[in-house]
Protein backbone atom coordinates (compact mmCIF):
# COMPACT_ATOMS: atom_id res chain seq x y z
CA UNK A 1 0.00 0.00 0.00
CA UNK A 2 2.75 2.46 0.96
CA UNK A 3 4.78 1.46 -2.11
CA UNK A 4 1.73 1.95 -4.37
CA UNK A 5 1.07 5.38 -2.92
CA UNK A 6 4.72 6.37 -3.25
CA UNK A 7 4.73 5.30 -6.93
CA UNK A 8 1.53 7.20 -7.68
CA UNK A 9 2.76 10.39 -6.00
CA UNK A 10 6.15 10.19 -7.73
CA UNK A 11 4.38 9.90 -11.10
CA UNK A 12 2.03 12.78 -10.34
CA UNK A 13 4.74 15.13 -9.04
CA UNK A 14 6.95 14.20 -12.02
CA UNK A 15 4.07 14.96 -14.42
CA UNK A 16 3.41 18.32 -12.75
CA UNK A 17 7.07 19.35 -13.03
CA UNK A 18 7.10 18.27 -16.71
CA UNK A 19 3.93 20.31 -17.33
CA UNK A 20 5.50 23.34 -15.69
CA UNK A 21 8.59 22.99 -17.87
CA UNK A 22 6.45 22.70 -21.02
CA UNK A 23 4.20 25.58 -20.02
CA UNK A 24 3.59 28.19 -22.71
CA UNK A 25 5.90 31.13 -22.23
CA UNK A 26 4.98 32.83 -25.52
CA UNK A 27 1.70 34.32 -26.69
CA UNK A 28 0.01 33.79 -30.08
CA UNK A 29 2.22 36.41 -31.74
CA UNK A 30 5.32 34.63 -30.51
CA UNK A 31 6.09 37.38 -28.02
CA UNK A 32 7.60 36.19 -24.76
CA UNK A 33 5.19 36.39 -21.84
CA UNK A 34 6.24 36.52 -18.23
CA UNK A 35 4.55 33.61 -16.45
CA UNK A 36 3.46 33.90 -12.85
CA UNK A 37 5.37 31.96 -10.21
CA UNK A 38 4.42 28.44 -9.24
CA UNK A 39 3.07 28.41 -5.68
CA UNK A 40 3.90 25.42 -3.54
CA UNK A 41 2.49 25.04 -0.04
CA UNK A 42 3.80 22.28 2.19
CA UNK A 43 1.28 21.41 4.88
CA UNK A 44 1.65 19.11 7.82
CA UNK A 45 -0.34 18.33 10.94
CA UNK A 46 -0.38 16.15 14.01
CA UNK A 47 -3.83 15.27 15.38
CA UNK A 48 -4.80 13.33 18.46
CA UNK A 49 -8.12 12.58 20.08
CA UNK A 50 -9.50 10.57 22.95
CA UNK A 51 -13.00 9.77 24.10
CA UNK A 52 -15.07 6.91 25.38
CA UNK A 53 -17.93 6.48 22.92
CA UNK A 54 -16.55 4.57 19.97
CA UNK A 55 -19.18 3.26 17.53
CA UNK A 56 -16.87 0.33 16.78
CA UNK A 57 -17.68 -0.95 20.26
CA UNK A 58 -21.35 0.07 20.25
CA UNK A 59 -21.07 3.55 21.76
CA UNK A 60 -18.73 2.64 24.59
CA UNK A 61 -14.97 2.14 24.51
CA UNK A 62 -11.92 4.09 23.51
CA UNK A 63 -11.83 6.56 20.64
CA UNK A 64 -8.09 7.15 20.95
CA UNK A 65 -6.61 8.11 17.59
CA UNK A 66 -3.50 9.84 16.28
CA UNK A 67 -2.89 11.04 12.75
CA UNK A 68 0.21 12.50 11.10
CA UNK A 69 -0.66 14.16 7.81
CA UNK A 70 1.83 15.73 5.40
CA UNK A 71 0.32 17.29 2.26
CA UNK A 72 1.29 19.38 -0.72
CA UNK A 73 -0.71 22.10 -2.47
CA UNK A 74 0.70 23.17 -5.86
CA UNK A 75 -0.61 25.80 -8.26
CA UNK A 76 1.02 26.00 -11.72
CA UNK A 77 0.13 28.86 -14.10
CA UNK A 78 0.38 27.21 -17.55
CA UNK A 79 0.00 30.52 -19.40
CA UNK A 80 -1.85 33.77 -18.76
CA UNK A 81 -5.27 32.08 -18.85
CA UNK A 82 -4.82 28.45 -17.80
CA UNK A 83 -3.64 26.92 -14.56
CA UNK A 84 -3.33 23.51 -13.00
CA UNK A 85 -3.42 22.82 -9.28
CA UNK A 86 -2.87 19.70 -7.25
CA UNK A 87 -3.68 18.87 -3.65
CA UNK A 88 -2.36 15.58 -2.37
CA UNK A 89 -1.22 14.03 0.83
CA UNK A 90 -0.95 11.00 3.03
CA UNK A 91 -2.53 10.30 6.44
CA UNK A 92 -0.59 7.98 8.73
CA UNK A 93 -2.98 7.06 11.49
CA UNK A 94 -3.27 4.68 14.37
CA UNK A 95 -6.65 4.02 15.89
CA UNK A 96 -7.44 2.02 19.00
CA UNK A 97 -11.09 1.68 18.03
CA UNK A 98 -10.25 0.26 14.59
CA UNK A 99 -8.23 -2.31 16.43
CA UNK A 100 -11.40 -3.44 18.19
CA UNK A 101 -13.05 -4.50 14.91
CA UNK A 102 -11.13 -7.74 15.29
CA UNK A 103 -11.79 -8.10 19.00
CA UNK A 104 -14.76 -10.43 19.60
CA UNK A 105 -14.80 -10.08 23.36
CA UNK A 106 -13.60 -6.50 23.57
CA UNK A 107 -11.01 -7.48 26.15
CA UNK A 108 -8.11 -5.24 26.99
CA UNK A 109 -5.48 -7.87 26.22
CA UNK A 110 -6.66 -8.87 22.75
CA UNK A 111 -4.37 -9.41 19.79
CA UNK A 112 -4.02 -6.30 17.66
CA UNK A 113 -5.98 -6.26 14.42
CA UNK A 114 -4.52 -5.33 11.04
CA UNK A 115 -6.50 -2.13 10.86
CA UNK A 116 -5.09 -0.66 14.06
CA UNK A 117 -2.81 1.55 12.03
CA UNK A 118 -2.89 2.35 8.34
CA UNK A 119 -2.27 4.83 5.60
CA UNK A 120 -4.69 6.92 3.56
CA UNK A 121 -3.48 8.65 0.39
CA UNK A 122 -5.41 11.24 -1.60
CA UNK A 123 -4.90 13.49 -4.60
CA UNK A 124 -7.10 16.04 -6.37
CA UNK A 125 -6.19 17.77 -9.63
CA UNK A 126 -7.95 20.90 -10.86
CA UNK A 127 -7.60 22.59 -14.25
CA UNK A 128 -8.90 26.14 -14.65
CA UNK A 129 -9.31 28.52 -17.54
CA UNK A 130 -9.93 32.19 -16.82
CA UNK A 131 -11.13 34.65 -19.44
CA UNK A 132 -10.02 38.02 -18.12
CA UNK A 133 -12.31 39.91 -20.54
CA UNK A 134 -15.56 38.17 -19.62
CA UNK A 135 -14.54 37.46 -16.00
CA UNK A 136 -15.61 33.83 -16.42
CA UNK A 137 -13.56 31.00 -14.99
CA UNK A 138 -14.27 27.39 -15.98
CA UNK A 139 -12.62 24.34 -14.57
CA UNK A 140 -12.69 20.62 -14.11
CA UNK A 141 -11.48 18.56 -11.20
CA UNK A 142 -10.69 14.89 -10.58
CA UNK A 143 -9.44 13.06 -7.54
CA UNK A 144 -8.94 9.80 -5.75
CA UNK A 145 -8.26 8.56 -2.26
CA UNK A 146 -7.36 5.15 -0.96
CA UNK A 147 -7.21 3.55 2.44
CA UNK A 148 -7.36 -0.03 3.67
CA UNK A 149 -11.11 -0.42 3.27
CA UNK A 150 -12.25 2.41 0.99
CA UNK A 151 -11.26 3.50 -2.51
CA UNK A 152 -12.78 6.75 -3.66
CA UNK A 153 -12.91 8.54 -7.00
CA UNK A 154 -14.26 12.01 -7.67
CA UNK A 155 -14.93 14.24 -10.66
CA UNK A 156 -16.37 17.70 -10.90
CA UNK A 157 -16.80 20.95 -12.74
CA UNK A 158 -16.71 24.55 -11.61
CA UNK A 159 -17.81 27.85 -13.08
CA UNK A 160 -17.57 31.38 -11.75
CA UNK A 161 -18.18 34.89 -13.02
CA UNK A 162 -16.66 38.04 -11.60
CA UNK A 163 -18.36 41.40 -12.13
CA UNK A 164 -16.63 44.01 -14.32
CA UNK A 165 -15.58 46.07 -11.29
CA UNK A 166 -14.30 42.90 -9.54
CA UNK A 167 -16.61 43.60 -6.62
CA UNK A 168 -18.91 40.60 -6.86
CA UNK A 169 -18.52 36.97 -7.81
CA UNK A 170 -20.91 34.12 -8.35
CA UNK A 171 -19.47 30.59 -8.23
CA UNK A 172 -21.02 27.20 -9.02
CA UNK A 173 -19.43 23.84 -8.36
CA UNK A 174 -20.63 20.28 -8.85
CA UNK A 175 -18.70 17.26 -7.62
CA UNK A 176 -19.50 13.56 -7.86
CA UNK A 177 -17.87 11.02 -5.51
CA UNK A 178 -17.84 7.28 -5.92
CA UNK A 179 -16.73 5.28 -2.89
CA UNK A 180 -16.08 1.56 -3.05
CA UNK A 181 -15.91 -0.19 0.33
CA UNK A 182 -14.45 -3.47 1.47
CA UNK A 183 -17.10 -4.70 3.86
CA UNK A 184 -15.30 -5.52 7.09
CA UNK A 185 -17.77 -6.68 9.73
CA UNK A 186 -17.07 -7.10 13.44
CA UNK A 187 -15.11 -10.32 13.84
CA UNK A 188 -17.80 -12.16 15.85
CA UNK A 189 -20.30 -11.74 12.98
CA UNK A 190 -18.06 -13.01 10.22
CA UNK A 191 -18.72 -16.53 9.01
CA UNK A 192 -22.27 -16.63 10.39
CA UNK A 193 -23.68 -16.38 6.88
CA UNK A 194 -25.66 -13.22 7.45
CA UNK A 195 -26.04 -10.48 4.83
CA UNK A 196 -25.76 -7.38 6.94
CA UNK A 197 -25.47 -4.71 4.24
CA UNK A 198 -26.83 -4.80 0.69
CA UNK A 199 -24.20 -2.79 -1.13
CA UNK A 200 -20.56 -1.80 -0.80
CA UNK A 201 -20.82 1.34 -2.95
CA UNK A 202 -21.65 4.93 -2.14
CA UNK A 203 -22.50 7.73 -4.58
CA UNK A 204 -22.42 11.36 -3.49
CA UNK A 205 -23.34 14.45 -5.48
CA UNK A 206 -22.40 17.84 -4.05
CA UNK A 207 -23.77 21.01 -5.64
CA UNK A 208 -22.47 24.29 -4.30
CA UNK A 209 -23.38 27.93 -4.99
CA UNK A 210 -21.32 30.80 -3.60
CA UNK A 211 -21.96 34.50 -3.92
CA UNK A 212 -19.43 36.99 -2.64
CA UNK A 213 -19.38 40.76 -2.58
CA UNK A 214 -17.26 43.67 -1.44
CA UNK A 215 -19.65 45.77 0.64
CA UNK A 216 -17.28 48.71 1.17
CA UNK A 217 -13.54 49.42 1.41
CA UNK A 218 -13.20 47.38 4.62
CA UNK A 219 -16.10 44.95 4.55
CA UNK A 220 -16.65 41.82 2.44
CA UNK A 221 -19.17 39.00 2.62
CA UNK A 222 -20.00 35.63 1.10
CA UNK A 223 -22.97 33.27 1.16
CA UNK A 224 -22.62 29.57 0.38
CA UNK A 225 -25.44 27.12 -0.19
CA UNK A 226 -24.79 23.42 -0.68
CA UNK A 227 -27.03 20.58 -1.71
CA UNK A 228 -25.63 17.12 -1.04
CA UNK A 229 -27.32 13.91 -2.15
CA UNK A 230 -25.88 10.57 -1.05
CA UNK A 231 -27.06 7.10 -1.89
CA UNK A 232 -25.81 3.55 -1.35
CA UNK A 233 -23.80 2.41 1.64
CA UNK A 234 -24.21 5.03 4.36
CA UNK A 235 -23.75 2.63 7.27
CA UNK A 236 -20.26 1.74 8.42
CA UNK A 237 -19.90 -2.07 8.29
CA UNK A 238 -17.78 -2.41 11.43
CA UNK A 239 -19.93 -0.19 13.66
CA UNK A 240 -21.60 -2.31 16.32
CA UNK A 241 -24.99 -1.63 17.92
CA UNK A 242 -26.01 -3.54 21.06
CA UNK A 243 -29.64 -4.27 21.88
CA UNK A 244 -30.85 -5.31 25.34
CA UNK A 245 -31.13 -9.09 25.83
CA UNK A 246 -29.17 -9.86 22.66
CA UNK A 247 -25.81 -11.56 23.04
CA UNK A 248 -24.37 -10.57 19.68
CA UNK A 249 -23.97 -7.06 18.39
CA UNK A 250 -25.81 -5.95 15.27
CA UNK A 251 -24.19 -4.08 12.38
CA UNK A 252 -25.16 -0.41 12.21
CA UNK A 253 -28.09 0.15 9.84
CA UNK A 254 -28.76 3.55 8.28
CA UNK A 255 -31.00 4.54 5.36
CA UNK A 256 -29.55 4.26 1.86
CA UNK A 257 -30.18 7.90 1.00
CA UNK A 258 -29.34 11.15 2.72
CA UNK A 259 -29.91 14.75 1.65
CA UNK A 260 -27.90 17.51 3.33
CA UNK A 261 -28.53 21.23 2.99
CA UNK A 262 -25.99 23.53 4.65
CA UNK A 263 -26.11 27.32 4.33
CA UNK A 264 -23.13 29.44 5.32
CA UNK A 265 -22.45 33.16 5.68
CA UNK A 266 -19.01 34.68 5.98
CA UNK A 267 -18.32 38.32 6.94
CA UNK A 268 -14.83 39.83 7.06
CA UNK A 269 -14.09 43.29 8.41
CA UNK A 270 -10.77 45.14 8.26
CA UNK A 271 -11.28 47.04 11.54
CA UNK A 272 -7.96 48.85 11.93
CA UNK A 273 -4.42 48.56 10.63
CA UNK A 274 -3.76 46.18 13.54
CA UNK A 275 -6.92 44.16 13.69
CA UNK A 276 -9.12 42.16 11.30
CA UNK A 277 -12.32 40.36 12.17
CA UNK A 278 -13.28 37.15 10.35
CA UNK A 279 -16.68 35.65 11.15
CA UNK A 280 -18.56 32.63 9.90
CA UNK A 281 -21.97 31.15 10.57
CA UNK A 282 -23.51 27.97 9.16
CA UNK A 283 -26.93 26.38 9.45
CA UNK A 284 -27.30 22.72 8.51
CA UNK A 285 -30.24 20.38 8.08
CA UNK A 286 -30.49 16.89 6.64
CA UNK A 287 -33.01 14.17 5.90
CA UNK A 288 -31.99 12.22 9.03
CA UNK A 289 -33.43 15.01 11.22
CA UNK A 290 -29.99 16.30 12.13
CA UNK A 291 -29.81 20.08 12.48
CA UNK A 292 -26.87 22.19 13.53
CA UNK A 293 -25.68 25.74 14.10
CA UNK A 294 -21.99 26.63 13.84
CA UNK A 295 -20.40 30.00 14.57
CA UNK A 296 -16.74 30.93 14.31
CA UNK A 297 -14.81 34.11 14.97
CA UNK A 298 -11.16 34.82 14.19
CA UNK A 299 -9.23 38.01 14.96
CA UNK A 300 -5.88 38.29 13.13
CA UNK A 301 -3.73 40.77 15.10
CA UNK A 302 -0.91 42.48 13.19
CA UNK A 303 1.85 42.70 15.77
CA UNK A 304 4.22 43.99 13.06
CA UNK A 305 3.99 44.05 9.25
CA UNK A 306 5.76 40.70 9.23
CA UNK A 307 4.23 38.96 12.22
CA UNK A 308 0.61 38.12 13.04
CA UNK A 309 -1.17 36.23 15.78
CA UNK A 310 -4.65 34.89 15.06
CA UNK A 311 -6.73 33.71 18.02
CA UNK A 312 -10.01 31.99 17.12
CA UNK A 313 -13.08 30.47 18.75
CA UNK A 314 -15.70 28.15 17.27
CA UNK A 315 -19.01 26.96 18.71
CA UNK A 316 -21.12 24.13 17.31
CA UNK A 317 -24.46 22.73 18.43
CA UNK A 318 -26.26 19.86 16.76
CA UNK A 319 -29.33 17.76 17.38
CA UNK A 320 -29.20 13.97 17.07
CA UNK A 321 -30.01 12.01 13.97
CA UNK A 322 -33.31 10.20 14.51
CA UNK A 323 -31.61 6.78 14.36
CA UNK A 324 -29.14 7.44 17.18
CA UNK A 325 -29.33 6.02 20.68
CA UNK A 326 -26.57 5.32 23.23
CA UNK A 327 -25.28 1.89 24.22
CA UNK A 328 -28.13 -0.57 24.97
CA UNK A 329 -30.76 2.15 24.54
CA UNK A 330 -32.17 0.87 21.25
CA UNK A 331 -35.21 -1.32 21.63
CA UNK A 332 -37.97 -2.86 19.59
CA UNK A 333 -37.99 -3.96 16.00
CA UNK A 334 -36.11 -1.05 14.46
CA UNK A 335 -35.19 -0.82 10.78
CA UNK A 336 -32.43 1.73 11.28
CA UNK A 337 -30.11 2.22 14.25
CA UNK A 338 -26.69 3.61 15.14
CA UNK A 339 -24.66 4.26 18.28
CA UNK A 340 -22.27 6.65 16.54
CA UNK A 341 -21.84 9.70 18.77
CA UNK A 342 -20.83 11.79 15.73
CA UNK A 343 -24.58 11.66 14.97
CA UNK A 344 -25.66 12.39 18.55
CA UNK A 345 -26.98 15.53 20.23
CA UNK A 346 -24.00 17.56 21.48
CA UNK A 347 -22.32 20.92 21.67
CA UNK A 348 -18.65 21.43 20.92
CA UNK A 349 -16.15 24.23 21.32
CA UNK A 350 -12.87 24.73 19.53
CA UNK A 351 -10.29 27.40 20.26
CA UNK A 352 -6.65 28.12 19.59
CA UNK A 353 -4.31 30.47 17.80
CA UNK A 354 -2.11 30.73 14.76
CA UNK A 355 1.21 32.48 14.25
CA UNK A 356 2.09 33.79 10.80
CA UNK A 357 5.60 35.01 9.91
CA UNK A 358 5.82 36.69 6.50
CA UNK A 359 8.91 38.86 5.93
CA UNK A 360 8.74 41.19 2.93
CA UNK A 361 11.61 39.43 1.14
CA UNK A 362 10.78 35.95 2.44
CA UNK A 363 12.29 33.69 5.07
CA UNK A 364 14.78 32.15 2.64
CA UNK A 365 15.76 32.53 -1.02
CA UNK A 366 17.08 30.00 -3.52
CA UNK A 367 17.67 29.58 -7.26
CA UNK A 368 14.55 28.48 -9.10
CA UNK A 369 14.94 24.89 -10.43
CA UNK A 370 12.92 25.97 -13.53
CA UNK A 371 14.73 29.24 -14.27
CA UNK A 372 18.30 29.60 -12.98
CA UNK A 373 18.16 33.36 -13.56
CA UNK A 374 15.42 33.88 -11.02
CA UNK A 375 15.21 33.41 -7.29
CA UNK A 376 12.41 31.63 -5.54
CA UNK A 377 11.62 32.13 -1.90
CA UNK A 378 10.04 30.69 1.18
CA UNK A 379 7.38 33.39 1.47
CA UNK A 380 5.90 32.68 4.84
CA UNK A 381 5.49 30.19 7.65
CA UNK A 382 2.32 29.61 9.64
CA UNK A 383 1.82 27.46 12.72
CA UNK A 384 -1.61 26.89 14.23
CA UNK A 385 -2.78 25.04 17.34
CA UNK A 386 -6.36 24.13 18.08
CA UNK A 387 -8.09 22.40 21.01
CA UNK A 388 -11.48 20.75 20.57
CA UNK A 389 -13.91 19.61 23.24
CA UNK A 390 -17.24 17.87 22.68
CA UNK A 391 -19.94 17.72 25.38
CA UNK A 392 -19.94 13.88 25.31
CA UNK A 393 -16.36 13.91 26.59
CA UNK A 394 -14.37 13.61 23.35
CA UNK A 395 -11.26 15.83 23.40
CA UNK A 396 -8.93 16.51 20.49
CA UNK A 397 -6.03 18.74 19.61
CA UNK A 398 -4.30 19.47 16.34
CA UNK A 399 -1.15 21.35 15.45
CA UNK A 400 -0.64 22.37 11.82
CA UNK A 401 2.24 23.86 9.86
CA UNK A 402 2.17 25.61 6.47
CA UNK A 403 5.25 26.66 4.49
CA UNK A 404 4.61 28.66 1.31
CA UNK A 405 7.23 28.62 -1.46
CA UNK A 406 7.37 30.34 -4.84
CA UNK A 407 9.14 28.86 -7.85
CA UNK A 408 9.64 31.33 -10.75
CA UNK A 409 9.28 29.82 -14.24
CA UNK B 1 -35.43 30.00 11.24
CA UNK B 2 -37.63 32.72 9.68
CA UNK B 3 -35.15 35.40 10.75
CA UNK B 4 -32.30 33.38 9.26
CA UNK B 5 -34.10 33.06 5.93
CA UNK B 6 -34.84 36.79 5.95
CA UNK B 7 -31.21 37.68 6.69
CA UNK B 8 -29.96 35.35 3.96
CA UNK B 9 -32.50 36.78 1.49
CA UNK B 10 -31.43 40.39 2.22
CA UNK B 11 -27.76 39.51 1.90
CA UNK B 12 -28.47 37.56 -1.30
CA UNK B 13 -30.29 40.52 -2.88
CA UNK B 14 -27.39 42.77 -1.90
CA UNK B 15 -24.87 40.40 -3.52
CA UNK B 16 -26.77 40.18 -6.76
CA UNK B 17 -27.72 43.84 -7.07
CA UNK B 18 -25.49 46.53 -8.49
CA UNK B 19 -26.57 49.03 -5.87
CA UNK B 20 -23.92 48.07 -3.31
CA UNK B 21 -21.04 50.50 -2.97
CA UNK B 22 -18.60 50.07 -5.84
CA UNK B 23 -15.06 49.78 -4.55
CA UNK B 24 -12.40 50.93 -7.04
CA UNK B 25 -9.23 48.92 -7.57
CA UNK B 26 -7.09 51.58 -5.87
CA UNK B 27 -9.38 51.39 -2.81
CA UNK B 28 -8.84 47.67 -2.24
CA UNK B 29 -5.72 47.92 -0.07
CA UNK B 30 -7.53 46.49 2.98
CA UNK B 31 -9.66 44.02 1.04
CA UNK B 32 -6.58 42.51 -0.63
CA UNK B 33 -5.02 41.63 2.71
CA UNK B 34 -4.28 37.88 3.00
CA UNK B 35 -6.55 37.57 6.05
CA UNK B 36 -9.52 39.10 4.22
CA UNK B 37 -9.92 36.11 1.91
CA UNK B 38 -13.54 34.87 1.94
CA UNK B 39 -12.65 31.22 2.53
CA UNK B 40 -10.85 29.03 4.99
CA UNK B 41 -7.07 29.37 4.89
CA UNK B 42 -4.89 26.53 3.61
CA UNK B 43 -3.64 25.73 7.10
CA UNK B 44 -7.25 25.07 8.20
CA UNK B 45 -7.68 22.18 5.73
CA UNK B 46 -6.75 19.58 8.34
CA UNK B 47 -9.07 21.09 10.95
CA UNK B 48 -11.93 20.98 8.46
CA UNK B 49 -11.08 17.35 7.81
CA UNK B 50 -11.39 16.15 11.39
CA UNK B 51 -14.47 18.32 12.10
CA UNK B 52 -16.18 16.72 9.11
CA UNK B 53 -15.68 13.34 10.74
CA UNK B 54 -16.44 14.30 14.35
CA UNK B 55 -19.59 16.28 13.63
CA UNK B 56 -22.38 14.55 11.74
CA UNK B 57 -23.20 17.73 9.83
CA UNK B 58 -20.73 18.39 7.06
CA UNK B 59 -20.70 20.64 4.01
CA UNK B 60 -21.17 24.36 3.48
CA UNK B 61 -17.58 25.11 4.34
CA UNK B 62 -15.63 23.11 1.80
CA UNK B 63 -15.84 20.06 4.03
CA UNK B 64 -15.57 16.59 2.62
CA UNK B 65 -18.80 14.83 1.65
CA UNK B 66 -17.30 11.74 0.11
CA UNK B 67 -13.98 10.17 -0.48
CA UNK B 68 -12.90 7.88 2.26
CA UNK B 69 -14.02 6.60 5.59
CA UNK B 70 -12.49 8.49 8.51
CA UNK B 71 -14.99 6.71 10.68
CA UNK B 72 -12.80 5.72 13.62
Amino acid sequence: MRMQLRTIFTLVIGSLVSLAMMAQSTNRKGKKVELEDIDVTFLSSYYQQDGNHSPVTGGIGTEQLTNIAPALLVNIPLDTANSLSAYGGVDFYSSASSDNIDNPNLLADHVSGASGSDVRGYLTLTYKNKNKYSGITKGITAGFSQEYDVTSLSAGALWSKTSKDNNRELGLKATYYFDNWRLIYPTELRGLGGTYLNTNQRHSINLSVTGSSLLNKRFSAAITGDFVYQTGLLSTPFHRVYFPNEELARVEQLPSTRIKVPLGVRLNYFATDFFILRTYYRYYQDSWSLKSHTAKIEAPLKITDQFRITPFYRYHKQSAAQYFAPYLQHSGDLEFYTADYDLSDFTSIQYGAGINIMPLFGLARYKSPLNRNKAGMLKNMEIRYSYYSRSDGLKASIISLALKFTIPQ
Amino acid sequence: MTNLKLTLAILGICFLSTSCVSVKEYQKMYLNDADMVLADKDIELFEQGFLTYREGSSGGNGGKTGGGCGCN
